[in-house]
């Protein structure tokens, strides 16, 4: 049957040759955004490690550089700050929130290994406001924070790097010249949902770059569920301790609008590539039916002789499956030789894993369209009568 | 051809097959509308409108590199205030030269806050673009000097800070804690005007010290405009900027500037966001765009020709005895063109209908793919740019989808045709 399909094929091939077109640059689309789209998507269902729901996020900027007292002056704003009714707490840090640009970046040492990392400087109330999930060891107190030997955590991925498979609670890394007893573990810890996991560690902000040459320092305030923040109040608390001529206040917004805001690019370029590959797709798929369907009329008179001569009629819209499938397989072999080379020669910046299952994925889905663009024509012939087929002949 | 077998002609193309023919006004409709929406946004960022509606005569050096004389080190931004003063100076061919910098201000208002836009700029900005002044007019070079704390605002502005009221000037308001007298209000800048947009103007003086001093060794924010007079010639305005730039680099040791060359509102859209190097004129990037379009474009189709090509086999008969009584080729050709054109045109029409009212619901998502815009403004408009390229693509796709079919099917042999023979 697939000899007699292949043979059927050849002899229309002028007609099947668009066709053949057609399916190969749908395949191609496929495999190409559903690599994009897997990439993300795996991205975005990690999570980011934070929560950040009710929280208010104010970014301040000094005119002259921090000095230590003004942890200080920080601590007693936070203090007052408290005592508001709707917010729960509130947290000092450095270039650490979610879904803000800023970020340092600094090499990490333990033991032979080194590592470029993202250095999130934060206090100890940190953990209360973004509710991170910690899966070992816990989260440093305001009285680890003056050892000799500072506190810090890292994250599960870094951790997997640097320690493979020992606890690494209570070792020892070094920043520059610093020295850091890893105290506890996190899950994970991202900038926005689209990107890829960074290798990230979190020191207390009072032993950090923030005090070094720096003007910045953002506060994250969590207020109680369901009731909004009254942000005048808050400004008119902020500025008791840090008043106008000292400090600016450069930016003042709910994360989930930053959440919003951060993921926006990549969402709209997410959605309009689905838009345009569900056009195509949907474009492709109505025109085989119409082609495909086409085939079949003119073929009635052979399908009717055919089930006359004691063929069923399931036996005869097999022939049409069949043939397109084979249509399917020709047009994509090209497609599969190019793409096989792209691992062997390392063309592609993303894991293999990634590449095997996107291609795998755009095979199943063009088989898929095809097998539906085939469907509604291959039932029509179960419904053809000979008798009556041939007789209107 | 009259009229009349045209219309009908058409007509009996709606009627013949109706799922092809959805199938071909579904086919055109999308890409066209896709074609168009691309188009419309590069237009809109393009030709913004508003105070910068004159484009043709408005150029632009927005960005700068700093490169270190010993390596390839380079440092890319905005121009330095030192250097955007000196330049607005000593130009002469060009009669206004404007220069301004942007700052984020975070406006709390009871409990919300709006994400609001500063603008520093010199008096001369206020010459170079034409806004459109509700009440009052903009600040003089001597305001400016003597760091006088005037600000225009935009009507939106005028409406967060004193609601209900229409008369502001002379009234005073805190703005980026600062309490300035209002002098102006302007109508409201879309957020497409790169260097006009802002909620508030305010003299450059105003802006922070240490920001616009810069560091020495530090590419700054601002950006400069000219505003070319009839008889202004841009060569000799180059040439001025370049002398300007010998001037400036003579004093300077360890780090020179390299201005970007003055460009027009195509190269500030295309080669500013990649610093000074890496364009190569608008023809490439436009024909990049086109490509992509084209792209786009290739599958649909594909699939008319196809889809064509089946649905003319249908009707190869009526072709054939047409041929037998002596219809010429052209005459087929024509038909069957006029056939295929009365759809595509239709799905032509229909597509930049839908781009349009795509832009209308969702103007700022597609305008504006990053940062916040919930407080932001964004107005489009439609010009002739985008019509000419939707009647293109409807054009290519008339060619690729109804051309390629109607040459093949009018070669049939009538003997052969009328056998049933048709392959």
């Amino acid at each position: 049957m697939i000899k007699h399909s292949l043979k059927l094929i050849w002899n229309q091939r002028k007609k099947n040759t668009y066709l053949i077109i057609e399916l190969f640059l749908i395949f191609v689309l496929l495999f190409l955004n559903g690599t994009y789209l897997i990439e993300k998507g795996s991205y975005y269902l990690e999570g980011v490690g934070a929560n950040v729901e009710d929280v208010t996020y104010i970014r301040l900027e000094k005119k002259t550089p921090i000095t230590p007292n003004d942890l200080a002056t920080f601590n007693a704003l936070k203090n007052e700050l408290r005592e508001m009714k709707t917010i729960e707490n509130v947290s000092l840090n450095y270039r650490s929130t979610p879904y803000t640009y800023s970020m340092q970046r600094d090499k990490v040492k333990a033991g032979k290994h080194q590592l470029n990392c993202r250095i999130q400087s934060v206090d100890d109330d940190y953990q209360k406001i973004f509710q991170s999930p910690i899966t070992a060891g816990d989260w440093f107190t305001a009285k680890d924070t003056n050892n000799r030997i500072a506190p810090a955590l890292i994250t599960e991925k870094t951790a997997n790097y640097l320690f493979a498979n020992e606890s690494p609670l209570n070792k020892r890394i070094t920043i520059g010249r610093d020295e850091f007893r890893i105290v506890g573990v996190l899950e994970k810890s991202k900038r926005n949902n689209y990107e890829k996991e960074q290798h990230a560690i979190i020191i207390p902000i009072s032993r950090s770059n923030w005090l070094k040459e720096n003007n910045l320092s953002e506060l994250a305030i969590r207020s109680y569920s369901g009731q909004a923040l009254n942000i005048q109040e808050v400004i008119s608390h902020l500025r008791n301790y840090l008043p106008a001529k000292q400090y600016d206040i450069r930016q003042i917004s709910e994360m989930t609008q930053m959440k919003t805001n951060a993921n926006r690019f990549t969402k709209s370029d997410i959605l309009m590539s689905l838009g345009i590959m569900l056009f195509l797709i949907i474009n492709m798929v109505l025109g085989m039916i119409g082609i495909i369907g086409y085939r079949v009329k003119l073929r009635r008179e052979e399908m009717a002789v055919r089930m006359a001569m004691g063929a069923t009629a399931k036996k005869v819209s097999q022939q049409i499956r069949v043939e397109m499938y084979l249509l399917c397989l020709l047009s994509i072999i090209p497609a599969l030789l190019m793409a096989i080379q792209i691992p062997l020669l390392d063309l592609f910046p993303v894991d293999d894993s990634l590449f095997y299952i996107a291609l795998g994925s755009a095979i199943l889905f063009i088989y898929l369209l095809v097998a539906i663009a085939v469907w509604y024509p291959a039932r029509s012939i179960l419904r053809i009568e000979p008798a009556l087929a041939l007789k209107e002949e | 051809m009259q009229l009349h077998p045209i219309i009908n002609y058409i007509r009996e193309q709606f009627r013949h097959h109706r799922f092809f023919t959805f199938l071909h006004l579904f086919g055109t409709t999308i890409t066209v509308m896709i074609a168009t929406m691309i188009i419309m946004d590069l237009d809109n960022h393009v030709h913004p409108g508003g105070p910068e509606e004159n484009t043709a005569q408005l150029r632009y050096i927005t960005v700068m590199n700093l490169k270190q004389t010993h390596s390839n080190n380079t440092k890319t931004g905005g121009v330095t205030l030192p250097i955007a003063q000196k330049i607005a100076q000593r130009v002469h061919e060009v009669d206004h030269v404007a220069f301004s910098t942007t700052k984020n201000w975070t406006l709390p208002k009871d409990y919300s806050v709006y994400g609001l836009a500063l603008r520093y700029t010199n008096s001369k900005f206020w010459n170079v673009f034409s806004f459109e002044f509700i009440e009052g007019n903009g600040y003089t070079q001597q305001e400016v000097e003597s760091g006088e704390k005037k600000a225009v605002i935009s009507k939106k502005l005028r409406d967060i800070l004193f609601p209900g009221q229409k008369q502001v000037i002379g009234k005073t308001a805190s703005i980026n804690d600062e309490s300035c007298t209002i002098i102006g209000v302007v109508e409201n800048v879309s957020a497409t005007c790169n260097q006009t947009h802002a909620d508030a103007w305010l003299p450059f003086t105003l802006h922070d010290r240490q920001a616009t001093s810069g560091m020495v060794n530090e590419p700054g924010t601002y950006s400069l405009s000219f505003l070319l007079s009839a008889n202004s010639s841009e060569n000799i305005l180059q040439q001025e900027v370049n002398n300007l730039q010998a001037e400036i680099n003579q004093t300077k040791k360890e780090w020179k500037i390299q201005l970007a060359p003055i460009g027009d509102s195509w190269s500030a859209h295309f080669r500013d966001p990649r610093g000074v190097g890496n364009y190569e004129g608008k023809f490439n990037e436009l024909l990049t765009l086109f490509s992509r379009i084209l792209l786009i474009m290739l599958i649909p189709a594909i699939n008319l020709i196809s889809l064509n090509i089946t649905r003319m086999h249908e009707r190869s008969e009526e072709i054939a005895i047409r041929k037998t009584y002596g219809a010429s080729n052209t005459r087929l050709l024509n038909q069957l063109l006029v056939e295929q054109g009365g759809l595509t045109i239709v799905g032509g029409i229909l597509g930049f209908l839908f781009a349009i009212v795509t832009f209308l619901f969702y103007k700022n998502e597609i305008l504006f793919s990053t940062g916040s815009f919930e407080h932001i403004e964004v107005s489009f408009r439609i010009s002739f740019l985008p019509i000419i390229g939707s009647l293109l693509v409807v054009f290519l796709l008339n060619i690729m989808g109804g051309f390629i079919p109607a040459l093949k099917i009018i070669k049939i042999q009538p003997a052969k045709a009328l056998k049933g023979d048709l392959s």
